[in-house]
């Protein structure tokens, strides 16, 4: 698009947000680009009208547009069709309301989800995010992004209460509200949940608290086998003990996680990190009988984290994907969901499926909630190294599919990206996706062709 | 096509037997547990999702309204044929397809009996959570199409939050699964539009349900109060103390007495009000956080409490609070349930406004519900025989629905729009909001066959007629 074509469109931008919210030098596009389509201009409204206004004028000069939040996760999706605009929500940072004596916070998307949770008093918000430091809670749930608490509280559509989103034709709509029993009217607030954008930006939203638990913990066990680890975590779902979290990860992760001063793994055994949460009286109990049951399964090291140790790990945890792209720029992460029972034999075939490829990986698992975590660490010197990962990629994604469950690349070098089945392999129930789309975006202006079946 | 062929068409479809269009047939599945009435033009008892498939195939073709029912327990007329057509009652189709403990799931037909999946998991040692309290009736399809709520969701999450995934047959017949076992599936979250879609999205054959194993304690307390005010404002603060119980009921006086003469559950007749108080989970540290229950309610008046000693005794607790809408017969013959919910923290005001409003209009209000996630369930009480008196009832439900939207809340906690609260919507809802809903429904729904009349306003502003 000729700059000539645009200027008079970046002026009526320029009237709406203000001039020094609208960008378009070299280095600002570049820094914006989405899978490396660079747009022509970033615009940073600065509260849901500006938005509003934003979108109302891409539906009039039919606009494709992408938004961003801090843009941890822009590399999800297929490779935009085309881009005119980034619209960066990082200026919608109000917290609007937080009412702990009902138990809620509202606020804007471009909030932080660290800036956030350190304000709630004695509460907080139930989740425990990839890219925790990073992440807007916008970006968030258009993401359906959950970590390792969520097999305790639950996912980001148990935690919604309500949304606020700017629709395709630049209207503002509200969805839900402020009660957790709600069923006035269709659950439009699950149709914000992890639809990264595709039908409405979201300006701002109404999340549970809860009060902030008593006491924390964290058993951390080292095995030689995966069927050891297994064994343990098996045994821990057959109690009525409630942890928070129940993960699995092999060598290679837990070397990027382990506390200082703790041994490691060897390179094809694997951890477990098991925390808990809650009143004093059943955390301990849980410390004292996994760390018990870790034994007795065969850990070769059992140590245990409290309350800033605790911390610790899981903001490393969190925090491990920034981490690993800095060190590996042609990072390729996969994420598989499965049926629950079936994490020893996804991740059993993961590993030696990754292991002949000959590429080094970090893996992850939610062992309770059936999805795991696959980082390829590929050696971009390797030039045979991308035709592997596209053979492991189908090959997983058939083995996951033929489990019931599917996969999805949430982050690849865009070339590479091309090759790969971004989103899995679509279902029946896709007519249905596209006919939303269609009502809801028929110009097709909102991250044209990035998502599920190339809606 | 005219009525003769309809049923003879539909014949071929589902067995003769189960094809009724007797006046009798037509008048008993014309209603459902609301004021409203209907009357289909056919009613169909399907065997299977094949049948289901084909008989919403020829309503399509011939432009027929499609109304889905399980019980008929529904309380906003969302199982009323107000545009005629046919009923396809899910009686036939209420088993349990397959529990799967090592997942997690159990996955069962839209017929089945509520009460009945969780009898049946209790076996297991599991639990399906939601527990409306009309789970002695009402079916699991219907709790998906109300996203039914009940007394331990303030705990553990409405309906919605349990549905993994189901089978759907779409406007035109086309059979689909959307989510599964397997959680975190790509693409937009189907079945959590479809809980709550009253029937006006899909009709949904098969569902997979999330199971828990159930909790190793369960301590259940009845609070006793000589003052409303106390007891909803014991409600805040147990919750501002950092504990969140499994269930946390309210029932007033009028429900009490209605409730002892019909179920003696042994609630004390000269109470104001009782709170049901369930905690559940790990035994440990139970006894402190009920000491420390017991602490907030003396501080804020409670008369006494007395713990469930037993299961026995627990059940006696519960089975007064379940038949709480039951009872109420005993006193007037009718009664309409507001169903609006607000932020906890305002309880007792907009209690207090609610009795205001019946004395307004004078009409019997009796109160029976989910204090802990301050859904209210103000029963107006009434003979819908006398016109003028349910011109009040109507009246008076309006003014506790507006009530309920100005404090921050809602219009429908459980119960659903259906007929009922359409006129309400406007209260809660700009027309851009509803504009965002009606494009859903076309997405789903183009011919809009499925369950005509409910959820939404007219865009022209039409009312609704029947």
């Amino acid at each position: 698009m000729s700059m000539t074509s645009n200027s008079h469109k970046l002026e009526s931008l320029k009237e709406i947000v203000g001039p020094q919210y609208i960008k378009s030098d070299a280095e600002t596009l570049s820094a914006y680009a989405v899978d490396g389509v660079v747009p022509w201009a970033v615009v940073f409204p600065g509260d849901p009208q500006q938005l509003s206004e934003v979108v109302q004028l891409a539906c009039k000069e039919k606009l494709a547009l992408v938004p961003w939040g801090s843009g941890s996760k822009m590399a999800m999706g297929n490779l935009p069709l085309r881009l005119d605009l980034v619209v960066c929500t990082k200026r919608l940072s109000r917290v609007i309301d937080i009412d702990t004596s009902n138990l809620t916070v509202t606020l804007q998307a471009g909030v932080r989800f660290k800036d956030v949770q350190s304000n709630l008093g004695e509460c907080f918000i139930p989740m425990s995010p990839p890219y925790g430091d990073l992440a807007t809670l916008g970006g968030i749930i258009a993401a359906n992004s959950s970590g390792p608490t969520r097999l305790l509280y639950g996912l980001p559509r148990d935690i919604v209460l309500g949304v606020d989103y700017v629709a395709p034709n630049g209207e503002i709509v509200s969805t839900g509200g402020k009660t957790v029993k709600n069923v006035s009217g269709y659950d439009m607030c699950k149709l914000m949940i992890g639809s990264q954008g595709s039908v409405g930006i979201v300006c701002a939203m109404t999340l549970r608290l809860l009060p902030l638990p008593e006491r924390l913990g964290t058993c951390l066990s080292a095995f030689a086998t995966l069927s050891d680890a297994s064994r343990f975590v098996d045994r821990i779902f057959e109690t009525s003990l409630l942890p928070a979290t129940v993960e699995i990860m092999n060598g290679r992760a837990y070397e990027l996680l382990r506390p200082e001063g703790a041994t490691g793994v060897k390179a094809d055994g694997y951890a477990t990190a098991v925390a808990f949460e809650g009143f004093h009286e059943p955390v301990d109990r849980m410390a004292s009988e996994v760390s018990e049951m870790a034994l007795e399964s065969g850990a070769e090291k059992d140590i245990y984290l409290q309350e800033d140790q605790h911390l610790g790990f899981w903001n490393r945890y969190s925090n491990l994907l920034p981490a690993l792209s800095k060190r590996y720029r042609d990072l390729v992460s996969l994420k598989l969901n499965y049926p629950i029972s079936s994490y020893p034999e996804v991740i059993q075939f993961g590993t030696s499926l990754v292991s002949d490829s000959h590429i080094d990986h970090a893996l992850l698992a939610h062992a309770g909630t059936g999805t795991a975590w696959i980082h390829l660490l590929v050696d971009p010197r390797n030039a045979k190294a991308t035709d592997r990962v596209v053979s492991v990629s189908e090959r997983l994604l058939d083995r996951c599919q033929g489990l019931g469950g599917n996969l999805v690349v949430e982050r690849a070098m865009p070339e590479l990206k091309r090759r790969l089945p971004t989103w899995g392999i679509p279902r029946e129930d896709q007519i249905v996706m596209k006919r939303i789309k269609q009502q809801m975006d028929p110009s097709g202006l909102f991250c044209p062709g990035r998502f599920v079946g190339g809606i | 096509m005219d009525s003769a062929e309809l049923i003879d068409r539909l014949q071929k479809i589902v067995e003769p037997g189960y094809v009724l269009s007797s006046e009798m047939d037509l008048a008993l599945y014309g209603y459902d547990a609301s004021l409203e009435r209907g009357r289909p033009d056919v009613v169909v008892v399907p065997a299977s999702t094949q049948e289901v498939s084909r008989v919403v195939a020829l309503a399509y073709r011939e432009k027929i309204p499609v109304v889905a029912r399980g019980s008929g327990t529904n309380l906003s007329g969302g199982s009323i044929p107000l545009k005629g057509g046919i009923v396809v009652h899910f009686s036939r189709m209420n088993r349990i397809l397959e529990i799967d403990i090592p997942n997690r799931t159990v996955t069962v037909e839209p017929g089945l009996i509520t009460l009945d999946l969780q009898n049946r998991l209790l076996k297991e040692g599991f639990v399906y959570t939601p527990d409306p309290a009309s789970q002695k009736v009402s079916t699991i399809g219907g709790n998906v199409g109300e996203n039914s709520g009940g007394p331990h969701c303030l705990k553990y999450g409405v309906t919605t939050n349990h549905v993994l995934g189901a089978e759907v047959v779409l406007y035109d017949g086309t059979v689909v699964w959307t989510g599964g076992k397997s959680q975190d599936n790509p693409g937009y979250d189907l079945t959590g539009l479809l809980v709550g879609s009253e029937g006006t999205l899909g009709l949904v054959t098969k569902i997979i349900l999330k199971i828990l194993r159930a909790p190793e304690a369960v301590k259940t307390m009845l609070a006793i109060y000589s003052s409303l005010e106390d007891a909803s404002n014991t409600v805040s603060a147990i919750i501002a103390e950092g504990i969140i119980p499994a269930t946390l009921e309210m029932m007033d006086h009028l429900i009490i007495t209605a409730v002892e003469e019909s179920v003696h559950a042994g609630y004390p007749l000269d109470a104001a009000a009782v709170l049901i108080i369930e905690l559940d989970g790990m035994s440990d540290g139970m006894d402190r956080q009920a000491e420390k229950i017991l602490e907030i309610c003396k501080r804020h008046g409670v008369r006494d409490i007395q713990v469930a000693k037993d299961d026995a005794a627990r059940e006696r607790l519960w089975a007064g609070r379940k038949g709480a809408f039951g009872a109420v017969a005993r006193l007037r013959p009718s009664y309409m349930v507001c169903d609006g919910t607000v932020p906890r923290t305002r309880l007792p005001e907009v209690l207090s406004r609610v009795m205001e409003v019946g004395k307004k209009y004078g009409v019997l209000i009796g109160n029976v519900f989910h204090a802990g996630d301050g859904n209210l369930h103000p029963l107006i009480l009434f003979d819908e025989r006398d016109e003028g008196e349910l011109q009040r009832v109507q009246k008076a439900a309006s003014e506790i629905l507006n009530i309920c939207a100005r404090v921050g809340g809602t219009i429908s906690g459980e119960h659903g729009i259906g007929v009922e609260k359409i006129k309400e919507m406007p209260l809660v809802f700009s027309d851009r909001d509803l504009e965002a809903m009606r494009q859903l429904k076309t997405a789903f729904d183009p011919e809009g066959i499925l369950n005509p009349g409910k959820i939404l306003p007219d865009p022209l502003g039409l009312p609704q007629n029947l």
